[in-house]
């Protein structure tokens, strides 16, 4: 029995020996990223349109993509001790601001203008990611808020997507008199979702110049425009979504296909909503579906115009042992048209780059109607007419009690301006603090 | 003489466990971001988590689900354990173990499908048992009893392979029942097990993390919220790790409140 | 009805398969999933498959490169088996049957090792294991397992060891054998199923561990399977028919652990070699 022990001990020290090593011996220059949470065939997208392209084109580097769950903690704990990958990759410019401020960021400015970057992107996308006047992350997709509807159900009843308050409620209402639940929705897989909704109501009511005006503090977010708005969005929510009981236990794979089997009529969505409609699980019906920007709730409110979010951005780390290599691979990713086209057909609603691609680029199996989003989403950037998400431009604790707060406002325990006024309090604290995200100028 | 046992377990716990836990609760007297320079701040963390009325609501969830653990899973493994003792079908040990072995996600999902308002037990009995504020803890906390109660079984089982049989033929020639053998014979014979088990119970359940966050994340409207969810939530959603210590540090103090009972109990006399 | 308990009876064993259906109904759950379409697992979670879609355990283990996410697995499960078994049952046998000063106040800092939440301890622990280069590695992640499961063991084990009465161990003592032979001969064959029982325990959790190797393993080839199935879940939507699948053969080894250790060496020996 003592030898077996000796021998099962032996042997264990010599494979944990050689574990280590191997985990240890690397050749090439290796260029590794941190991915947050994606399915394997997403996965399979990037490394085909992305990463084989890259290393055949640069024969001494490899790039490896390792996927991890609970990107947020493991990333922070590798940094601050010095490690973690080369690219930095977080949820959106309140996060890399944090590690631009750390210090654990690489200065991109010179990369950005050597592949031409700043001229290709408008300046927004460039200004999110500037600490301190230098630009410290990129962002890779571009999102909005807006409605998903079942097209072949609204040309059958002659339904025409909402352009005003008017034609929302009374779209609402039709739908509800025949059975159909007017929107979609759940927070079972993600509570966060709630703050959808409120990006919605709190931009689409006031209007964005009234929103910019909060965030850069020049108005109070207890302005009657925003208590009007959430008292709407509460009213609303209580008569068109899914009763809270049923909403709270909804995921993805609840809520989609019942806009696909015509048990309701809309989803109120963001871009990222696009990579489920491919997938026919999803969507098991032959209707077709559509897309359209949130109506206007109120009379001057110009229409349409859309909610920009940043989803994800890139950076370097500081301490990666090859910068300028891992630079070059973030600025061409974001400056090659023909691979973010691919990607609009691989892996839709994540990888949206507000670049011009030329038509021939892209590939026919783009969902059309996802391609008219990200055009009209550009468009509307471009031209300066969008309205700001809440999860990226609030601060960490403005943003945590605007999901978790509308909670007590549809339970009818604090009124809508209660959740303003602590909604104020948060956010001057934030600003105070200078932890909340930057806004870029508006144009005039 | 007493080195070589007890040697090597210190010496790995104190440079793996110990230090690192000494870190954790130092940290808390700090304000800390997490990618800053950390900053003395004494025990403002803790006057801050201590008075907010999230933190108390988190506190009496953690002792809801303390109560319901130390009894039913508890009452169930033991079960199990003597019956499975008295009829010798060892075969159901691995089924009833079985789900302890699955994943917390994995776990999480089945039974949001077997909660389902629309699809599963939800509309039978026509409510929303994870949707619903008042419902959703001892939802979840079900979810784990079943998932637990094998583990148990499993360790109290093993207990009584070791209690001597001829005590059990002495107590049939005296013409005891059933319940008088467990709880004469079988009872005492595993107290220690048992006791340890239930202080375990409560240093766990005040960290239990994962249940909550694979099923609703604290919710529906905060009636979820344990103080790990709160902990995880303060540390990298709000970048406040020096709070999220401070929480830390509490979630351990409950713990050690069980120890405490334990070694009190100890000192009273019960064999344990 | 006294009767048919205490003799382990008809009733006693209905009761026993009452048991086993609870356990067993949503694992038949887990099971239909994982043979089910994607579509069809959104569209019938409850039900039956429509088509057994056996492919998915070969999906499951072909993308999640399960082969050697097993054998990672593996490794770190024996490698924290072994280094528990070492260390934790002598320190658990000296805390429960050899009285020394500050025996007490161990079996206290040993309650208070395992109160620590997880997600704190990870920063720290990470910061050093980084300056001494055992980050990344399999080697430095079962150190980590065996200290942290070690205080768990020790103080399992201890109990176990505690059920056994004293007179045993004193009577073997005057009869001339030193400490060391009484624990092997008289004290160990008789809390074998509890230490058995422990080390199914520490595998599992080894087996099972999914926040620690995440953190400190960075290379798909040293993952374990936790990791792997983790990776079947995207931001907006998982892949759920093969995360059942993976799942379940995840499970599998150390189920057939347990039931072969049961078997063996737990089952079935109540009352062998004591007597009273």
């Amino acid at each position: 029995m003592k030898r077996w022990f000796l021998l099962l001990a032996m042997v264990w020290v010599l494979l944990g020996w050689s574990a280590l090593s191997v985990a240890v011996s690397q050749e090439k220059i290796t260029i590794t990223w941190w991915y947050e949470q994606v399915t394997p065939e997403n996965l399979e997208a990037m490394e085909n349109n992305i990463v084989k392209p890259f290393e055949a084109m640069n024969p001494n580097v490899d790039v490896e993509i390792v996927v991890k769950m609970n990107l947020l903690e493991v990333l922070r704990t590798a940094v601050v001790a010095g490690e973690g990958p080369d690219i930095i990759m977080t949820m959106g410019p309140a996060e890399a601001n944090r590690y631009a401020k750390g210090g654990f960021l690489l200065p991109l400015d010179n990369f950005v203008a050597e592949a031409g970057l700043d001229k290709e992107l408008p300046a927004l996308a460039l200004d999110v990611g500037r600490v301190e006047g230098k630009i410290y992350s990129l962002p890779k997709t571009f999102e909005s808020m807006g409605i998903i509807y079942n097209k072949s159900l609204f040309d059958e009843f002659g339904w025409k997507p909402p352009t005003n308050r008017d034609e929302w409620v009374a779209l609402c209402e039709a739908a509800k008199a025949k059975g159909i639940l007017p929107v979609a929705g759940g927070n079972v897989a993600w509570r966060p979702t709630n703050e959808h909704y409120v990006t919605a109501y709190i931009n689409h009511y006031p209007g964005p110049e009234v929103v910019y005006e909060a965030l850069t503090g020049q108005r109070s977010w207890e302005d009657p425009l925003f208590v009007e708005a959430i008292d709407m969005f509460k009213n609303d929510f209580l008569a068109y979504w899914p009763e809270f009981g049923l909403y709270s236990t909804l995921d993805a794979p609840d809520f989609v296909p019942m806009v696909a089997t015509r048990k309701a009529a809309m989803l109120v969505v963001g871009s990222w909503a696009f990579q489920w409609l491919v997938d026919p699980a999803y969507w098991p019906s032959e209707d077709k579906w559509g897309w359209a920007p949130f109506p206007s709730l109120r009379e001057g409110v110009e229409y349409p115009f859309v909610d920009i979010g940043i989803g994800t951005t890139l950076s370097v780390n500081k301490n990666s042992k090859h910068p300028e290599e891992t630079a070059r691979f973030l600025v061409w990713m974001l400056s090659n048209k023909e691979m973010i086209a691919k990607m609009l057909r691989d892996f839709p609603g994540e990888w949206i780059v507000p670049i011009d691609i030329p038509a021939e680029l892209v590939p026919p199996e783009v969902d059309p109607v996802f391609f008219e989003h990200v055009d009209t989403q550009n468009d509307l950037m471009r031209r300066g007419v969008y309205g700001y998400t809440t999860w990226t431009f609030l601060g960490p604790e403005a943003w945590q009690w605007c999901y978790e707060g509308i909670e007590e406002v549809w339970f009818g325990k604090i009124s809508a301006q209660e959740y303003m006024k602590k909604w104020n309090e948060i956010f001057q604290k934030e600003l105070q603090a200078g932890v909340v995200p930057p806004v870029p100028a508006r144009k005039k | 003489m007493l080195l070589p046992f007890i040697g090597p377990a210190l010496l790995l716990n104190i440079a793996i466990v110990l230090v690192p836990s000494v870190a954790t609760v130092v940290l808390a007297f700090f304000e800390w971001s997490g990618l800053d320079v950390p900053r003395f701040v004494g025990i403002k963390n803790f006057v801050t988590v201590l008075t907010e009325s999230l933190f108390l609501r988190a506190v009496a969830h953690n002792i809801v689900w303390t109560a319901i653990f130390l009894t039913v899973p508890i009452a169930m493994g033991l079960l199990g354990a003597e019956l499975l003792r008295r009829t010798k079908r060892e075969l159901f040990q691995p089924i009833y173990f079985f789900p302890v072995i699955l994943p917390v996600v994995v776990i999480g999902l089945i039974w949001r499908y077997i909660y389902h308002p629309t699809r599963g037990l939800g509309k039978i009995l026509g409510v929303s048992l994870l949707g619903q504020p008042s419902t959703a803890l001892f939802a979840i906390a079900f979810a784990n009893i079943w998932a637990w109660w094998g583990f148990l079984c499993a360790v109290f089982y093993s207990a009584t392979q070791g209690i001597p049989h001829d005590l059990y033929e002495a107590a049939t020639l005296d013409g005891a029942t059933g319940w008088q053998e467990f709880r004469y014979i079988t009872l005492p014979q595993i107290l220690p097990t048992l006791t340890f088990m239930e202080v375990m119970t409560i240093i766990w359940s005040f960290q239990v993390f994962d249940w909550i966050w694979v099923t609703t994340q604290g919710g529906p409207a905060g009636a979820t919220e344990l103080l790990a969810t709160l902990l995880y939530k303060r540390a990298f959603y709000a970048y406040k790790m020096g709070e999220a210590s401070a929480i830390g540090v509490c979630i351990s103090l409950f713990g050690l409140a069980g120890v405490g009972l334990y070694y009190y109990l100890a000192r009273r006399g019960a064999e344990i | 009805m006294t009767r048919s308990f205490r003799s382990g009876g008809l009733f006693s064993q209905v009761v026993l398969l009452i048991l086993a259906l609870y356990s067993f109904f949503p694992l038949y759950i887990a099971l239909s999933a994982s043979l089910k379409s994607r579509a069809d697992l959104f569209a019938n979670p409850l039900g039956l498959p429509k088509e057994l879609y056996f492919t998915n355990y070969v999906q499951a283990f072909e993308v999640g490169n399960l082969k050697q996410a097993f054998f990672n697995s593996g490794l770190l499960a024996a490698g924290a088996v072994l280094g528990v078994l070492l260390t934790a049952i002598p320190a658990a046998y000296a805390l429960a049957k050899i009285p020394f000063k500050g025996s007490s106040f161990l079996v206290g800092y040993y309650f208070f090792c395992t109160t620590i939440p997880a997600q704190l301890f990870i920063i720290p622990l990470y910061l050093a294991f980084s300056r001494f280069g055992l980050t990344n590695s399999l080697f430095g992640l079962v150190l980590v397992y065996i200290a942290i499961f070690s205080p768990f063991a020790i103080l399992l084990m201890r109990s176990y060891f505690m059920n056994i009465p004293n007179e045993l161990l004193e009577a073997a003592l005057i009869d001339g054998a030193s400490m060391l032979q009484a624990f092997w001969r008289i004290v160990f064959p008789v809390a074998r199923p509890g230490v058995i029982t422990t080390v199914v325990i520490v595998a599992m959790w080894s087996w099972n561990n999914f926040l620690l190797p995440l953190t400190f393993l960075n290379q798909e080839r040293v993952m374990p399977v936790t990791v792997r199935l983790g990776m079947l879940m995207g931001k907006w939507s998982a892949a759920w028919e093969l995360i059942m699948a993976s799942a379940i053969l995840g499970a599998l080894p150390v189920a057939l652990l347990f039931a072969f250790l049961h078997r063996r060496f737990i089952a079935g020996l109540a009352g062998t070699g004591l007597k009273g």
